[in-house]
């Protein structure tokens, strides 16, 4: 026993002195961001092998270090995950597989979303300057920026274009912008729903979940929600879904390609589930509970829902079947919001 | 600086003014009973200290020195702390949440028992001047009259000090100076068998609310408030009948100011407005007390149009002895706000009479809160079909000579929690709180040396088994010194057990476990004092309020001139 230790020896102190040997390997599965409480509080991430262990501190134990203030955008490509810290306004670029944090852009005022723009470049978008921000893949520098209308939340890339939704920021505003991803130069602008605050394509078409808007002051200027679709060829509208009941506010719209998912209202809700084919809004839960965000899983189309429960203690991550049984749960951290698959 | 006096507590209060009638039988819903202070915290000239509040055993939430401060006691949130001044139960009727540093303090003292917190007087005549290494000065002066009191207060503070954030950078707080201003006054005059008497205190402070670090580091918001107080009392005495009406009237604004993403500014302002109406009977040993009060409550914001309620409480209690070692008491009370009629509220408390070596008492009553003017009116969310919160408590106390115990248990039913409903954050009445704990405390003195030590726990879990947030599970906090001619130096070492900010095991929302020493060395002359104090002299990393990081160490000088003739007040 002696001599095996003698002879691991030497190895070990290779690994331990070797700078790009990580100290953790975060293997493939599904990567959680976790808002962190609201006042004073840091992000966590939580990770969920596909070998089903799970670790909840998970950048911390890579880092030694807090994530920062308000968790909200999550985007992976192949080499790294992008984390966007409203509170903290910074961007966090995590090396895969060791999540160890390779970059800390700061600059931003309050960066809302993370999306991988072709090439491997960043897009950021700013709801505290109502701007989007390229930034360079190989010196994390901030390339360039367009100032948008109010509130730019969700981003995705499609067919080479940069789809922006305008969500009104703490007001109201119904644009759906394209960019040329290239030159951030807007090539279109689009009028869809009241407050776009999140966007997927699928089967061609590209959706945008219009939250809607409540007047608080009692002013009588309610707005309903509605599901947009948009044909991107023509870039028209060619349908609107009126949401059934006008106080829902829903948010985080998900597809795994087949079909789409939302949450019904706000905070926590009903995940609600569409069907491209389907001619209505959905009027029932497709899963009844408290959902505070969503992941839809192309390859497995499992959906992973994330739960935030009383926002003061740990949430969960529930799997559930295409056909919508749960098939696992696992603890998160504070707040679960989003959710990406690491390869 | 404030000082904390505890072994000293009976022998104080007993020169403290003594009160007539029971005056406040019921402090937001919470019995009164008069209890024996356990202990005594001196105002400074800046105000109420944060360091001789935690040196006590309270539960104080705070973001920098001379900001905002919220206390927790007993394992109840902070909502149940009520002050006392005057007998006038000092709370905010917007917020529900008393600012301890929206307190009148100049010349006062701020008593801790087993009915809660309340401020007394009077301190002698004096003049203080208070200065630290962080860039905070302060001066009061206390000049009490015959018939008529004033009193000065002002403060600035810098709060310049180092701190980490969260990527391990070194950076120097900004955004939180301070700057307090403080008048009072109290007048009293005598035409028997009439006796009228009266205070008023304003206290004005505008401080920035520093950013957390785990955020950029940049200026925060600012906040300004205005608190103003009066009160006036008659008090009719006529062999055993005693009769006593208050009127009083509380008039808070508070300014809200940040000038990120295009700017947030709002002003909120509440007022209260009541009068009471006390009588007391004394026959033989027994004596029976009656209480009315009628308040009305009102605020006015940005998030919620001029609001309103009518708060009514009556009482009677009723108190006496049992031969000579066992006195008794008892009342029944009920409170109602608005529409809602609370419950009745009874009291039942036995102990030993005063002249007893060993004193205990037994306290078992039922108490309850309304809903605050935010929860019920706030836009959006406020639920005006609140219901009260209510609740009872056991307390025992037990006490002989140096040595302190005390020991309550209780249960809060109807607990009032903002949650998320849909898009909507709202109050509902969904929490139960299950609490007990205690304290045992004893002081020693030998020769020169005084030594103190105090150790307090508290349980406090809701339904879920997750802890009151800002209560911390356990503290110890002790204090030695030595005199030496007219020198003192003295240690006051303190822990305090990890404590959560949410209703959350997870660990991100959770306070360290921390450790405090402060050393003193305080020259006492005929008039004058002098006291240095170097506080968190380990520099040990300290917080109130998750992510807003506490000084390290730091110097403290603070000198006091007393104004009274000492060959005067000499026997």
């Amino acid at each position: 026993m002696k001599y095996r230790i003698l002879l691991l020896a030497p190895a070990l102190l290779i690994m331990a002195c070797d700078p790009d040997q990580p100290e953790h390997h975060f293997d493939a599965g599904l990567l959680v961001l976790n808002e962190g409480a609201f006042m004073g509080g840091t992000a966590t991430l939580t990770h969920w092998s596909d070998t089903d262990s799970v670790t909840t501190d998970a950048f911390v134990r890579s880092n030694g270090r807090s994530l920062g203030n308000l968790g909200t955008g999550l985007a992976v490509d192949a080499h790294h995950a992008y984390v966007v810290l409203n509170g903290a306004a910074s961007l966090e670029v995590l090396d895969l597989p060791s999540l160890h944090s390779v970059a800390r852009i700061t600059g931003f005022a309050a960066p809302r979303q993370v999306v991988v723009l072709p090439g491997g470049d960043l897009a950021v978008s700013d709801w505290g300057r109502n701007r989007v921000y390229r930034l360079s893949s190989s010196t994390w520098a901030m390339t360039d920026s367009v100032d948008l209308p109010e509130g730019p939340e969700a981003m995705m890339v499609h067919l080479g274009e940069l789809w922006v939704t305008h969500s009104g920021g703490l007001g109201m505003d119904s644009a759906v912008s394209v960019l040329d991803p290239a030159t951030l130069d807007v090539v279109a602008t689009m009028e869809v729903g009241v407050n776009p605050s999140s966007i997927a394509v699928l089967g061609g078409s590209i959706y945008v979940l219009c939250s809607g808007y409540t007047d608080w002051s009692g002013g009588g200027a309610d707005r309903s929600a509605s599901l947009v679709k948009i044909d991107p060829a023509t870039r028209s509208v060619t349908a609107t879904y009126d949401a059934v009941f006008p106080a829902d506010r829903p948010t985080k719209l998900a597809t795994d390609g087949e079909v789409l998912y939302w949450i019904k209202d706000g905070y926590t809700g009903d995940v609600l589930r569409m069907d491209p084919t389907a001619l209505d809004y959905p009027a029932y839960a497709w899963i009844s509970g408290t959902a505070y965000g969503l992941f839809a899983d192309g390859a497995s189309n499992a959906l992973y829902v994330l739960d935030a429960k009383d926002f003061q203690q740990n949430g969960e991550v529930r799997r559930y079947s295409p056909g919508g049984q749960l098939q696992a749960t696992v603890p998160a951290g504070l707040i679960p919001t989003a959710a990406v698959r690491i390869p | 600086m404030g000082g904390l006096d505890t072994l000293k507590t009976h022998r104080d209060t007993a020169n403290l003014k003594q009160v007539a009638l029971p005056e406040v039988p019921v402090q937001g819903g919470r019995w009164s009973t008069q209890s024996p202070v356990s202990t005594l915290v001196r105002s400074g000239a800046s105000g109420w200290a944060t360091e001789p509040l935690l040196r006590a055993g309270m539960d104080v939430r705070q973001t920098n020195p001379g900001g905002s401060a919220w206390v927790l006691l007993d394992g109840l949130p902070a909502t149940h702390t009520w002050i006392e001044w005057e007998g006038i139960a000092l709370h905010a009727a917007d917020l529900g949440v008393m600012d301890l540093r929206l307190l009148p303090s100049v010349g006062l003292n701020l008593a801790r028992s087993a009915d809660g917190l309340s401020l007394r007087g009077p301190q002698p005549a004096s003049v203080n001047v208070e200065a630290s290494s962080l860039g905070n000065t302060a001066a009061s002066a206390w000049i009490p009259g015959a018939s008529v009191d004033v009193g000065l207060s002002l403060s600035q503070g810098r709060n310049r000090y180092r701190y980490t954030d969260y990527v391990g950078e070194r950076s120097r707080r900004i955004g939180a100076e301070v700057a307090r201003a403080e008048f009072r006054a109290a007048w009293r005059s005598l035409n028997a068998p009439l006796k009228t008497e009266g205070a008023a205190y304003v206290v004005a402070m505008n401080q920035g609310l520093p950013e957390a670090t785990t955020v950029p580091r940049r200026s925060g918001a600012q906040q300004t408030d205005l608190r103003a107080t009066a009160f006036q009392k008659q008090l009719f005495s006529s062999g055993r009948w005693q009769w006593q009406s208050t009127q009083y009237l509380t008039l808070t604004r508070q300014r809200y100011a940040y000038a990120l993403f295009g700017g947030i500014h709002d002003t909120n302002s509440a007022s209260a407005v009541g009068v009471r109406l006390n009588s007391d009977y004394r026959l033989r040993r027994a004596r029976i007390a009656t209480s009315l009060d009628v308040d009305r409550l009102g605020a006015e914001g940005p998030n919620k149009l001029r609001s309103s309620v009518l708060r009514v409480h009556a009482s009677v209690r009723g108190s006496g002895s049992v031969g000579d070692r066992m006195r008794y008491q008892w009342g029944l009370s009920q409170l109602s706000q608005g529409t809602q009629r609370g419950r009745l509220l009874p009291l039942i408390e036995v102990g030993s009479a005063a002249a007893q070596p060993t004193q205990w008492a037994m306290k078992l009553h039922a108490h309850q809160r309304f809903p605050t003017l935010n929860d019920q009116f706030w836009t959006p969310g406020g639920n005006p079909e609140l219901r009260a919160e209510w609740g009872w408590e056991l307390r025992g106390r037990l006490h002989r000579e140096t040595a302190l115990a005390e020991f309550y248990a209780g249960r809060l039913h109807d607990a009032i929690v903002w949650m998320p409903m849909g898009t909507l954050w709202t109050p509902r009445n969904v929490g139960t709180l299950r609490r007990f704990g205690g304290s045992i405390q004893r002081g020693w003195h030998r020769g020169s040396w005084t030594a103190f030590a105090r150790a307090s726990a508290v349980y406090s879990v809701n339904e879920s088994g997750f802890l009151l947030p800002y209560a911390a599970p356990w503290s110890l906090a002790a204090s030695v010194s030595r005199r030496w001619a007219k020198w003192e130096f003295r240690a006051d070492p303190r822990l305090r057990g990890a404590t959560p900010t949410a209703w959350s095991l997870e660990s991100t929302t959770w306070l360290p476990a921390q450790g405090q020493l402060d050393l003193s060395a305080i020259w006492r002359g005929d008039q004058s004092t002098l006291a240095l104090s170097l506080i968190n002299a380990t520099g040990a990393p300290l917080l109130l309020q998750y992510g807003f990081p506490l000084p390290g160490r730091y110097l403290n000088v603070a000198w006091s001139r007393s104004l009274t003739n000492p060959k005067k007040t000499k026997k």
